[in-house]
């Protein structure tokens, strides 16, 4: 069931209606069926496979946190769990790879986001950091919630599990803020992402046809189009968990105002970095033989090597992994690969680089520097989304040809920017629509917007509504001209 | 805590009020500055047909109907308030809903319904793609909010459309940004023909509306040089949509369970389209005859009827299915004598179509094509032999075949010109037609 048609859309609002008039110690069994059937639309075969993966889930975290801390049985129950979901998600990823033998008839919707939940689920209460669950359904709601599943956020058990138990705290001012977040990630779905597809499409299907400047402005607005994408679902899904009185962890915090590209990843996709740093840096970091190894390298290289020795092989282990997990391909190897080495550089080479800045008389904190280092971050984001959206060496190649030997920048003035795909009327309301998406960003860093409109005057605050879902309606890119693009991180 | 309770979900109420009739007034505004529809027959038929004292007798059906049927002829002779609500490409569902409405608003006493061949092959509406849903929103967009008009909405296409049907600035949105188009709409829209419901707009000189939902044409096919491709495609009655049965029998029933009379029609189409469709057309006939005959209802299919009593000259004609105001006047009168009784309906008609045509003079009546094909009709079909000359307006002109009995052949779509075919009737073969078409 995609997010953006009209069978979710009157499926929210039939949930919204039944758990408002359901008595709150009943809600959670209304979010259960309607999860259920949420997931049993994507499948009976995936849901049949889901359900075991969470019943076998289930009962390892009873075991384990009935087995004494110490006991080796402990250890090995949870590595067997653990690494039989990572084998099950690592064989539905190479499934998809062409050119393998073998192929999976079920590839359960979201797997990725529900195999990473399922293993923090188990090793949170190995580490006694969690309760098990007791009561199955109620445990298969918290992986089957559906405004999650397909995309995430990735919520750690102890977070979210209560919450959906107890059931919302229902208030009128949930549900307007709610359903306000919810117009604004359509707004950013359907207006910009959707409509930057029109562009982006047909350059990365055809990279060798292109000129440099139009592959450079594809980058770049791919970079923008996999952002409000992504946000965008997370703010509808955001949205009605709030309507309905839940909390989700945040996936976002306006990730193009980062200055770096380390701290791009804190507001880029944040609980799937916290998911890395909790469940893989630190364990390495902290694993006795990576321990010793940095201890001895410290004592007999110096104290430097063995400080980032540690750093570099938890980065290297965690963003071969991101990339594993974004995509089969060798491209998305290149992606991790690139992200992880531009991370592990800067964070080696940290000081000679702040050296550097002061050589060069940089004032750090001059605001054209901070715009200097958004904008580095974002081209270097942009050029990210480029290796994984070419598939072959001879498109890598066909890129760099044209973007340094064709580049042909008058391709920008004499329409031919407006000759593929999306027209000129396309393009300005796209960049009209990511100027407002920016002016809220820029606010939303100072104010919460969503109360500042709460606080207007009554009939301006319901012309807003009712001028924002029009918005939204009038110029989204959805029905029967489009394809309604699906969201992103949908296939993950 | 009671009055405060009451205070705000008073309050709540008024929210969601406000946001809606705030919402409604932006699509309306939209609307108004985009939505062309300076143009449409429908917006001035309905407009009158909201605000008629009563409809005595109602002619429905597609354009056939409002083509065929002139209601001043008809309210002279029948002496009654006669509307026609024909509606271009107008579905079985889209005469449903105005039939329904038409019975709850006024103190019908008979329907007519027009039932066209063409219009019981459109397809499902489940499978309706855009280019389809035309014929549904001609009709939609002018009829007034109910909850008929909803559920016909929801029922008329799936749910891909439903943005669309219901808020009409949506299908154009683009046009928003045409500074030009909509200054000009406005300026149009302001004027005081468009207020007061004239039709201010002619495509050619040719088209008026004559008032009551009758569109008067003075165009006139001349020398049975019908040039179209409507007839190319066969005619299947294996094709006619689930749909066409299911609204067609809805209709019966309402009409059964109102009180209302009904009687099925058929309005005469060219000699050159029933040649086209040759004897499935007679299946048709027989189809619509078993379904009026098992539900007691009349049918009078105008295709069948003798030259006497309704000729066949093209020049009755605007095209190859549609009756030009000549023919509409002729056949308006003619329906009208039926209707008093002053004409018995089954004196005036053949049994079938392919009697009709072997009974008339032999004779070619057109070109009917598709992109690739242009396929010669005639009465029949084994008794003509064709010369076929081309002359395009650039190049020189060829022979394509010189007196034989094929008649389909080909031209280079991209080629224009004139087609000269003289036809040799080989049982007189000084008996020769000659008709020239421009391609």
């Amino acid at each position: 069931m995609n997010l953006i048609s009209l069978d979710f859309i009157t499926f929210a609002i039939i949930t919204l209606i039944v758990y408002f008039f359901v008595p709150k110690k009943y809600r959670w069994l209304v979010l259960a069926i309607s999860s259920i059937r949420f997931y049993y639309v994507a499948g009976i075969k995936a849901l049949m496979v889901l359900v075991v993966a969470s019943l076998g889930t289930f009962f390892s975290a009873i075991i384990i946190e009935r087995i004494p801390v110490g006991i080796k049985k402990r250890k090995i129950l949870l590595a067997t769990s653990v690494m039989l979901i990572a084998m099950w998600l690592m064989f539905t990823k190479a499934s998809r790879i062409d050119g393998v033998h073998f192929h999976l008839s079920v590839v359960p919707l979201g797997i990725s986001y529900v195999s990473f939940m399922l293993i923090s689920y188990l090793v949170d209460i190995y580490w006694e950091k969690d309760c098990s669950d007791k009561n199955f359904f109620r445990f298969l709601l918290y992986i089957l919630f559906f405004p999650k599943i397909s995309q995430g956020p990735i919520t750690k058990h102890k977070d979210l599990a209560k919450q959906l138990y107890e059931g919302g705290q229902l208030s009128y001012k949930a549900l307007c803020s709610g359903i306000q977040r919810m117009i604004y990630g359509y707004f950013k779905k359907v207006v910009i992402a959707d409509r930057a597809a029109m562009f982006t499409e047909p350059v990365f299907a055809d990279i060798h046809t292109y000129s440099g400047s139009i592959i450079v402005i594809a980058t770049m607005l791919a970079a923008l189009q996999l952002y409000c994408d992504f946000s965008g679902y997370m703010d509808i899904v955001l949205g009605f968990t709030e309507a309905i009185g839940l909390k989700m962890d945040e996936n976002f915090r306006h990730p193009f105002f980062s200055r770096s590209v380390a701290e791009f990843w804190r507001r880029w996709h944040i609980t799937l970095g916290v998911w890395f740093k909790d469940y893989v840096y630190t364990p390495i970091a902290m694993a006795p033989f990576i321990k010793k190894i940095g201890k001895w390298g410290r004592k007999k290289i110096g104290k430097r090597f063995g400080n980032s020795f540690i750093k570099v092989i938890a980065l290297s282990v965690v963003w071969i992994l991101t990339g594993v997990w974004h995509g089969t391909g060798i491209n998305y190897i290149l992606w991790g690969t690139y992200w992880g080495g531009i991370i592990i550089l800067s964070a080696v080479f940290e000081s000679e680089i702040g050296k550097i800045n002061s050589l060069l008389n940089i004032r750090t904190s001059a605001n054209s520097w901070k715009i200097f280092q958004m904008l580095r971050t974002f081209l270097i984001f942009s050029f990210g989304i480029l290796l994984t959206e070419l598939n072959s060496l001879q498109d890598y190649k066909a890129a760099a040809y044209n973007i340094f030997k064709q580049f042909k920048i008058w391709n920008l003035f004499d329409g031919t920017l407006y000759s593929f795909g999306m027209d000129k009327t396309n393009f300005y309301i796209m960049i009209f629509a990511l100027i407002v998406v920016w002016t809220i960003s820029i606010l939303q860093e100072k104010i919460s917007v969503r109360e500042k409109i709460s606080e207007l005057n009554a009939p301006v605050r319901w012309v807003i509504y009712a001028g924002s879902i029009s918005i939204v309606l009038f110029l989204g890119i959805y029905g029967y001209a489009y394809n309604t693009s699906n969201f992103a991180y949908t296939n993950f | 805590m009671n009055t405060k309770f009451m205070r705000e979900s008073i309050n709540k109420i008024i929210a969601i009020i406000f946001v809606g009739i705030s919402f409604i007034g932006i699509w309306q505004l939209l609307r108004y500055m985009i939505v062309d529809d300076t143009k449409s027959y429908t917006r001035l038929t309905l407009h009158e047909y909201y605000n008629q004292e009563n409809i005595d007798v109602l002619f429905i059906g597609a354009s056939l109907c409002y083509r065929s049927l002139d209601t001043q002829i008809l309210d002279e002779s029948l002496g009654m308030n006669t509307f026609n609500l024909g509606t271009s490409s107008q579905d079985m569902d889209a005469s449903y809903y105005l039939i329904k409405d038409a019975i709850k608003r006024y103190n019908v006493r008979h329907i007519y319904l027009e039932l066209s061949p063409v219009i019981a092959l459109h397809t499902n509406n489940s499978d309706r793609e855009l280019t389809d849903m035309t014929g549904t929103y001609i009709v939609s967009d002018y009829m007034k909010p109910s909850i008929s008009k909803a559920q016909y909405l929801l029922e008329a296409s799936k749910p891909d459309y439903y943005i669309n049907s219901f808020l009409l600035a949506r299908r154009n949105w683009e046009k928003l940004f045409d500074f030009e188009y909509v200054g000009s709409l406005l300026e149009t829209k302001s004027s005081t023909t468009y207020k007061n419901f004239e039709y201010g707009y002619s495509q050619n000189e040719t088209e008026y509306y004559a008032g009551k939902g009758y569109v008067a044409n003075t165009s006139r096919i001349l020398d049975n040089s019908f040039y179209d491709p409507y007839g190319f495609k066969s005619f299947r009655i294996e094709g006619i949509s689930k749909d066409w049965y299911k609204y067609l029998n809805k209709i019966l029933k309402l009409c059964d369970k109102s009180k209302v009379e009904i009687t099925l029609f058929c309005a005469p189409l060219s000699v050159h389209m029933l040649a086209s469709y040759g004897d499935e057309y007679d299946k048709y006939h027989d189809l619509i005859e078993q379904m009026a005959e098992d539900k007691g209802k009349k049918f009078w299919d105008f295709n069948l009827c003798k030259e006497t009593y309704f000729p066949i000259e093209s020049n009755l004609y605007k095209d190859s299915t549609h009756l030009n105001m000549y023919g509409a006047e002729y056949f308006s009168k003619l329906m009208s004598d039926i209707i008093r009784g002053k004409v018995i309906y089954e004196n005036i008609c053949y049994n079938s179509v392919s009697e009709k045509l072997n009974n008339i003079k032999p004779m070619v009546c057109g070109i009917t094509y598709n992109s690739e094909y242009k396929k010669i009709i005639a009465t029949h079909k084994d008794l003509f032999e064709y010369r076929i000359y081309v002359i395009p307006n650039e190049g020189n002109a060829y022979l394509i075949q010189d007196f034989d009995f094929n008649n389909e052949f080909r031209i280079n779509f991209k080629e224009h010109g004139t087609i000269s075919i003289t036809a040799r009737f080989i049982k007189v073969p000084s008996d020769i037609q000659k008709l020239e078409f421009k391609y």
